[in-house]
């Protein structure tokens, strides 16, 4: 698939138009591994296990969570294939990026009128865990259908060159950035370990590391401190900008939650 | 995690005489009490210790249970099926705490 391959006179004519759209280069490594793959046998078994895998713990309680909190009064029960693969995409209301948990929030604010969960909280976890694993088998749709094509709307399209920028910038006391260990060095050993792509398309996951499920940004604060970084508070843009730019990285990568991972 | 509810997998109906396998998953932290804060601070101990099961107030299945298990801990065992009745599944740790789980079962003569 070359998306660079779009004539001239098409982008022009977008352009003209007036839509917002902007044909992008794709600048991703040549193959997108799971992390799936770099797991061992016994592992993988397990993730596809859908008794003993310990994430589904968590689907059962976000079913019953679904039910419990109203969610129900206007999607019915089972009825979210394909929700959780749309996100991050833009609130056009505050103009900001918003991820599941973010809409799960608004939801309950707005339509049940309930109070917010808390980023990692259990219950958020199991509902955004529930959702989730409704979309596994599917690939991320980057924020609006079209952009599974290669084309982006230009405050999504920013949006994610930020996401980018943060995960080749340099940080911490180790000073590394993302790129240095799942982009340069994806393959190669970190000690007793197999460095993976960093790929996210299995979370919310169950993690041996944690003994527990979470969420991306819990990942993403693990990886801070891994190289001596404070991390940012669960729930901001930065790191709803990095996610979105890691579905486009991994968008060749299969939903695979609730996953289990190291 | 009180949000999380243990998981039974078991048939629902079987035939007099036959084996079934019965799959059981308990969310716990499973804490070792090894474990250490980043601040130097010990994680006091959190484990399951007992797991239990009667078949018809009969025990079919016991395990006295260590730190060595690791978090939601996970068994499965085999039952012969004799007659129709329930089965009741009971978790105890260390802090009191005790689930209290009981599945049908339906035996076909």
């Amino acid at each position: 698939m070359s998306w660079c391959a779009v004539p001239r006179r098409a982008v022009f004519c977008l352009l003209a138009a007036g839509l917002s759209f902007i044909p992008f280069q794709d600048t991703r490594a040549a193959e997108a591994i799971s992390g799936f793959d770099f797991l061992s046998q016994q592992n993988q078994e397990l993730q596809q296990d859908n008794f003993a895998n310990p994430g589904y713990l968590w689907v059962e309680a976000g079913a019953a969570r679904f039910a419990e909190d109203g969610c129900t009064d206007c999607h019915p029960q089972g009825s979210m294939r394909g929700v959780a693969v749309k996100f991050p995409r833009l609130d056009t209301a505050t103009g900001l990026l918003e991820n599941l948990e973010t809409q799960i929030n608004q939801c309950r604010t707005e339509q049940t009128k309930r109070k917010v969960y808390g980023y990692e909280s259990q219950a958020l976890l199991s509902l955004t865990t529930y959702i989730s694993a409704q979309s596994a088998g599917l690939r991320w749709s980057l924020g609006s259908p079209a952009g599974s094509s290669g084309i982006l709307p230009v405050a999504l399209k920013t949006a994610m060159d930020r996401g980018e920028a943060y995960f080749r910038e340099r940080r911490g006391q180790q000073n590394l950035s993302c790129a240095h260990c799942h982009e340069q060095n994806a393959g190669q050993r970190l000690r007793g370990e197999i460095i993976s792509q960093g790929q996210i398309n299995g979370y919310p996951a169950y993690r041996h590391v944690w003994g527990t499920l979470g969420s991306t940004h819990r990942l993403f604060a693990w990886c801070n401190e891994a190289v001596g970084a404070e991390p940012l508070m669960p729930g901001n843009q930065t790191w709803i900008e990095l996610e979105l730019y890691l579905r486009y990285r991994g968008q060749a990568l299969k939903n695979e939650s609730p996953a289990v991972r190291r | 995690m009180d949000e999380l509810k243990p998981r039974i997998r078991m048939p629902q109906h079987v035939a007099a005489g036959e084996v079934f396998q019965v799959r059981t998953i308990l969310p716990h932290p499973m804490e070792t009490g090894y474990r250490r804060t980043r601040m130097g601070e010990k994680i006091p101990r959190h484990i399951v210790v007992a797991f239990t099961v009667h078949y018809n107030d009969e025990l079919v299945f016991a395990a006295d249970i260590g730190p060595g298990i690791s978090s939601n801990p996970y068994f499965e065992f085999h039952v012969r099926a004799s007659r129709s009745g329930e089965l009741v599944f009971r978790w105890e740790d260390d802090r009191g705490q005790v689930w209290n789980i009981s599945q049908k079962l339906i035996v076909n003569p």
